[in-house]
């Protein structure tokens, strides 16, 4: 399941029932997916949570947002004690706005109140504040390849969005086409790079930073765009096998419930799969 | 040709602090190829205080060795009541004499377009950018080269007409560019500032604290409307009413003193400039030029701002004169490929 579990704001589930949707999980992952699961969907007219307890970072999010997705899979990999709120996105809590004038997820916010939003910068602040493992290189100039890779993956995402919102299926073409061009660039680097991930021959931040996205092809019947990319394939399948990554695999099915009734704006969407 | 960084940096010379010359001695002639049929020094033109000598060896050029006070062309200077040198011939006198700092920084050199040759590697101790005189996301990367003192050399490139080498340094074809001796690339201007923060010693432009620098760059993302407004507003500019573009860019300038209000310092990063400011200020300082100084009006930290930065070294030591810029936006407009070197 995508990190960051909810309940609604009818009655509560209790505990167990809650950790029996991760009995396929390893018990390690477990605990800590307690600990998203304290996290209540917040919606209007919920209250504003307190201060985030000293030891722990809080990360405002939703289970399908794959840009707060960015921050969860930063979170895991650098082993960061954390708390997750999701964030009813159709219907946000007033004091949210608070957290984030824009009301987008994710935020970071620090047990010393200090709140963080844009997710690359999210990522790029619990690299820094967490100096164990490393996901950005200390080079500088290999920290700049990173920052320009993910300015090439840039178009990825609205073309996504715009595809998954295109209900034409027909219109579609022209925006795959799109989508296919820019793969084609990733596939360059890889290919020109010789190396399985973006920055080298370990995972590391810039693989994590776009993700998320290739994790929604499959649910959007957009594998066929990667099919001109061999390299950019082996990486996908490099990248499922990383326990981080697994750890916070969302399946298709679920995604396809969400996406579904996203479309039809549903505000029960973002519980989709409790 | 370098310069002896003799200056504090506020003489307005084209030629950054601690910068080579491109060229050296008679090639110079060469490279430039023909002078240009009116030779119009810019307003600023060339600190007379250079060395034919490598940097940091002691005294003034080399048809002077021990004069403490400078290079003879300064004395001929004086003579003829001329501050600089303001016409080709006048140039060459100087050059024939062999005293004058040939500047190839960004202020004064052409611009390279279609059929140009490709520049060799970037002589070792340097750091190339490739920029354009008008562009103000190069001038980002210019500002913060000139901020950290860092050894660098200009070329400028024809956006209206782009050399076919220049996609090998930027798929994208676009500025700026910076280029090591090693013939590494990094481009986009966020990315390139960033880099040269961290690659070269000296003043910090970022704050080491990690939550400081998101905050930097948190204020970098809620300007980041601007850019594109104020393009919008440049090309509807005596078409289409702009009273709509001009709410949106007043409530852009809002959100950003907002920021001001609430920090209570002058600049974006506190009491004393740092790299927020110098990545959002060119676009600042095209207000006058777009007729838009209204749009600050109602912004009052925003205009002391701005005037802070104006009196910064750093930031006046690469000015843009309102009516050259208003003079490449006219060209820029019809597409002449004689817009990036207006003013030359």
């Amino acid at each position: 399941m995508a990190g960051g579990d909810a309940v609604t704001s009818t009655p509560c589930r209790s505990q167990e029932e809650e950790c029996s949707f991760f009995l396929s999980l390893e018990v390690k992952d477990r605990l800590s997916q307690k600990m998203d699961l304290e996290g209540q969907l917040r919606k209007m007219g919920s209250a504003p949570p307190g201060p985030v307890p000293e030891g722990l970072i809080r990360v405002y999010s939703m289970r399908f947002c794959p840009y707060a997705k960015r921050t969860l899979l930063v979170l895991r990999a650098k082993g960061i004690r954390h708390e997750v709120i999701n964030i009813n996105l159709k219907n946000k809590p007033e004091w949210f706005f608070k957290k984030n004038p824009s009301g987008l997820v994710p935020v970071l916010e620090t047990s010393q109140g200090q709140l963080i939003c844009e997710s690359a910068i999210t990522c790029e602040y619990l690299d820094e504040a967490y100096p164990e493992k490393k996901l950005l290189p200390g080079d500088p100039y290999e920290k700049a390849c990173q920052k320009m890779v993910l300015e090439s993956f840039s178009k990825v995402p609205p073309l996504i969005l715009r595809i998954l919102r295109t209900q034409n299926k027909e219109d579609c073409s022209g925006l795959k086409e799109e989508l296919h061009k820019e793969i084609t660039k990733l596939e360059e680097v890889l290919t020109d790079k010789k190396t399985t991930f973006f920055g080298g021959n370990s995972l590391s931040m810039i693989d994590y930073l776009i993700w998320p996205w290739f994790e929604r092809l499959e649910a959007l019947e957009l594998n066929e765009c990667v099919d001109h990319a061999p390299t950019l394939k082996l990486w996908m399948a490099a990248m499922k096998k990383d326990p981080t990554v697994s750890s916070l695999l969302t399946d298709v099915k679920t995604f396809q419930g969400f996406f579904n009734l996203y479309l039809q704006n549903s505000p029960e969407a973002y519980d989709y799969g409790l | 040709m370098y310069c002896k960084g003799a200056c504090s940096g506020n003489i307005g010379c084209d030629l950054p602090p601690g910068a080579q010359a491109a060229v050296v001695g008679s090639s110079f002639l060469e490279r430039v190829g023909n002078p240009p049929a009116r030779w119009v020094g810019s307003p600023r033109g060339f600190c007379a205080q250079v060395s034919f000598q490598r940097p940091g060896s002691a005294g003034p050029c080399a048809h002077s060795p021990g004069r403490a006070d400078g290079c003879p062309s300064l004395a001929l200077l004086r003579k003829t009541g001329e501050a600089r040198p303001t016409s080709w011939l006048n140039f060459k006198l100087h050059w024939e004499l062999g005293l004058c700092c040939a500047t190839m920084s960004g202020g004064t050199v052409r611009s390279l377009g279609k059929g140009s040759a490709p520049p060799g590697p970037v002589p070792e101790g340097l750091i190339r950018v490739y920029s354009m005189r008008f562009c103000p996301y190069a001038k980002r990367t210019l500002l913060v080269l000139r901020a950290k003192g860092i050894r660098h050399e200009v070329i400028n490139i024809n956006l209206k007409n782009k050399p076919e080498w220049f996609f090998k340094k930027n798929p994208l074809g676009l500025v700026p560019v910076l280029e090591t001796s090693l013939g590494q690339l990094i481009y986009e201007s966020a990315i390139t500032c960033e880099y040269l923060d961290e690659a070269y010693p000296g003043k910090k432009l970022l704050p080491g604290d990690p939550y400081e620098k998101a905050c930097q760059k948190m204020v970098f993302e809620s300007f980041s409307k601007v850019p594109s407004l104020m393009v919008s507003f440049l090309r509807k500019q005596n078409k289409e009413d702009c009273s709509g573009l001009k709410e949106e860019l007043h409530k852009e300038f809002s959100k950003l003193e907002e920021v001001l209000t609430n920090k209570k310092t002058t600049f974006f990063g506190g009491s004393s400039l740092s790299m927020i400011d110098y990545l959002i200020w060119p676009w600042f300082e095209w207000l006058e030029a777009l007729e838009l100084n209204e749009c600050v009006d109602h912004t009052p930290n925003l205009k002391l701002w701005m005037a802070s930065m104006k009196n910064d070294p750093i930031v006046s030591s690469l000015p843009t004169d309102v009516k050259t810029l208003q003079g490449f936006f006219n060209l820029y407009l019809q597409n002449s490929p004689e817009a990036c070197d207006y003013g030359l």
